[in-house]
């Protein structure tokens, strides 16, 4: 835009007569230094083809050079389905049976009744339903009537957020939604470590471990300024190794699980962590 | 009009529109540069390179228009008014051809407010409106882009 300006600027200055003979010249020029500078091409274009050239540009020339990196695949990603995966099957698998056990009581004394009005019996709902599908019949078959009255109701306590009480959804992440990015451990919830073949996360150290239904997760450090650190912080718990009883035991996106020490905000038991308002509910 | 009168009025003229493109507001227009660094060390740098975020992918146009690199991002979260996504896969469309790249991993800084932020633990920061992306491949080439966003689709 500034430089068709300046080169009005230029064809007035030089006269009507001269204008008109410059006109032509001035589209030239323009358009040379469009290429130039436009900069598609690295040096001088030639250069931007490693070896050849064809072969690293599907088209032969303009665009990106990037032809080594593509597979045929043409599709982009799936999206929809990675952020799905992770989350039904994750809850599922922990909830109910290993949750009973431990802490029921104790995690609800202090505010389970308000937890419980607000949204523990929908949360009841839902994911005894779910569990009940994928691993219940078993124990019902041992346990399972005494266990769903007697505890079906006290479990699923939510501890809400301290710090974004009235936040709403995705109050503490400026109201954006947040979605497990593939590849990245806890989908990423917890700091940028990727994630190898083996589902460990690379170049990170574990963190002790978990075992849930015969299941080993391994558990990492969290990482500051991820949003894993802003729970942590809220809930002004200390994330500590898993592995020793007594713990705070977080369940987190992704299949991801971390462990901290307990406090007066948040008692030793298995809790499930909700992404969206950052709060906790026990299992 | 005479030759004087026709001068003077040329120079008034001139001096308005010289006004104009010196101080004048200059348009939305494409700020992108973009590295590719390929494993056997040959590195390309892409100016003025077209950004678009158009629901919630990001669009990179080389300046001849004839490649489009899309970023499809996840896990946004906030580090204080700097939004931090992991780019979870790529794709080129380019010669009338769309393909995946053999993503590897990558981030992505998107600073939408009207002021420069500070990355966390660097002496980077992001300018207004713009955006900084970094993303390696499985063979090895790395990618990058630093500009600021022309266009945002919701």
């Amino acid at each position: 835009m500034k430089i068709i300006c300046w080169i009005m600027v230029g064809v007035l200055a030089l006269g009507p007569a001269a204008a008109s003979a410059q006109r032509a010249g001035g589209g030239g020029a323009r358009g040379g230094g469009a290429r130039a500078g436009g900069g598609a091409r690295p040096s001088g274009g030639g250069g931007a083809r490693p070896s050849g050239g064809g072969g690293a540009r599907p088209s032969g020339g303009g665009g990106f050079n990037l032809g080594r990196d593509t597979r045929p695949a043409s599709r982009p990603s799936g999206g929809g389905n990675r952020g799905n995966a992770g989350n039904g099957n994750r809850g599922n698998a922990g909830n109910g049976n290993r949750g009973n056990a431990g802490n029921g009581n104790r995690g609800s004394a202090g505010n389970g009744n308000r937890g419980n009005a607000g949204n523990g019996n929908r949360g009841n709902a839902g994911n005894g339903n779910r569990g009940n599908v994928g691993n219940g019949n078993r124990n019902n078959i041992n346990n399972g009537n005494r266990n769903n009255i007697n505890t079906g109701n006290r479990n699923n306590v939510t501890i809400n957020n301290p710090v974004y009480v009235n936040g709403g959804a995705w109050g503490w992440n400026h109201g954006t939604a947040w979605y497990p990015a593939t590849g990245y451990w806890g989908g990423g919830f917890w700091g940028a470590m990727a994630i190898g073949v083996t589902s460990a996360a690379v170049g990170a150290a574990v963190y002790g471990s978990v075992v849930s239904n015969g299941v080993t997760y391994n558990s990492y450090q969290v990482q500051g300024s991820s949003p894993g650190a802003t729970f942590l912080s809220d809930y002004q718990l200390t994330q500590v190794q898993c592995g020793p009883s007594g713990l705070v035991v977080v369940y987190g996106p992704e299949n991801s699980v971390i462990c901290a020490t307990p406090n007066h905000l948040v008692a030793a038991g298995n809790y499930q962590l909700n992404a969206e308002t950052l709060s906790l509910t026990s299992m | 009009m005479t030759a004087s009168s026709y001068r003077a009025a040329l120079i008034a003229l001139l001096s308005m529109i010289a006004a104009v493109c010196a101080f004048g507001p200059s348009t939305a227009r494409a700020m992108g540069t973009m590295t590719i660094q390929q494993s056997n060390g040959v590195t390309n740098v892409y100016r003025d390179v077209v950004i678009k975020v158009i629901h919630n992918a990001l669009y990179m146009t080389s300046a001849d228009g004839k490649g489009t690199l899309v970023i499809n991002r996840a896990a946004c979260s906030y580090q204080g008014d700097l939004m931090v996504c992991f780019a979870t896969g790529a794709t080129l469309v380019q010669a009338g051809q769309t393909s995946s790249l053999d993503f590897k991993h990558g981030t992505l800084y998107v600073n939408s407010t009207d002021d420069a932020q500070q990355l966390a633990l660097s002496t980077t920061k992001v300018p207004a409106h713009g955006i900084l992306l970094s993303f390696s491949t499985k063979i090895g080439t790395y990618v990058s882009l630093t500009g600021t966003i022309d266009k945002v689709v919701k």
